[in-house]
């Protein structure tokens, strides 16, 4: 199985919340970004794009309180997703803290499950991954959260 | 503070009414997460008066629920505070 490498690219960030998103295998362009770009010029999703960003933006005002997400993943991990009721589009993200957020990337949900779609999985898979290699980067002090902040990010590179 | 283009050129498009029907949604989101934290008031319990499931619930506390006239006004009386006021 090829190993992928990732960084941790800081999105948005104010004395309170702070927004990180993945970038893999060297690139500049975040995992948010790419969806971003994915789904800024569509049309059809347009409304659905719209509430998700409008969730960022009371996140990075009020904080990733725990009510503004869906639990997706397994108990044990972060995953979490920005949803909306009934509708198909969702974006895929670590809940840290109340403080912090990793968005990763989402796509739309024709599946029961996200299991049974390829592309939305590996977005959680991804995550998934990531989540556990914090946990470990944490144990061995290589990182530390402070607040809003994840203290030794910044020249980190995770291997997935 | 850091901020992001792209991000912020997206937040950008969203129409005036569209975002204020979204800072309603979550006003009253905000508002019944408020009070059920001010009276104690558990999800279990809040959905057992409300006659819904902790599923329909959790929807409401998200922001993101698009809520009807009539749920806003049954909220308000269960929670006995207005959800939302009208300017005169």
């Amino acid at each position: 199985m090829t190993m992928k490498k990732a960084t941790l690219k800081t999105i948005e960030q104010n004395d309170n919340v702070s927004l990180y998103s993945i970038c893999f295998d060297g690139n500049n362009e975040s995992e948010f970004e790419n969806f971003l770009k994915k789904f800024k010029d569509n049309a059809k999703l347009n409304s659905d794009f719209r509430i998700i960003l409008f969730a960022l933006e009371k996140i990075i005002d009020k904080g990733a309180l725990e009510r503004f997400f869906r639990p997706e993943g397994k108990m044990s991990d972060r995953v979490s997703a920005l949803s909306i009721d009934s509708r198909k589009l969702r974006l895929y993200c670590l809940r840290i803290s109340d403080q912090i957020l990793i968005v990763g990337n989402g796509g739309i949900k024709n599946t029961r499950t996200y299991q049974e779609d390829d592309t939305l999985s590996g977005y959680v898979l991804d995550l998934q991954k990531f989540d556990e290699l914090l946990l470990q980067a944490q144990k061995n002090g290589s990182i530390s959260i402070e607040k809003n902040v994840i203290v030794g990010i910044d020249n980190k590179t995770f291997e997935l | 503070m850091i901020t992001n283009q792209l991000f912020r050129e997206c937040l950008a498009e969203i129409p005036a009414e569209v975002r204020r029907g979204l800072e309603i949604s979550y006003a009253v989101a905000e508002k019944i997460a408020d009070i059920m934290k001010i009276k104690g008031i558990s999800k279990r319990d809040f959905a057992k008066k409300m006659h819904v499931s902790e599923v329909t619930v959790s929807k409401w506390l998200t922001g993101r629920y698009d809520f009807s006239l009539s749920q806003i006004a049954k909220i308000s009386n269960f929670l006995g505070c207005q959800m939302i006021n009208i300017c005169k």
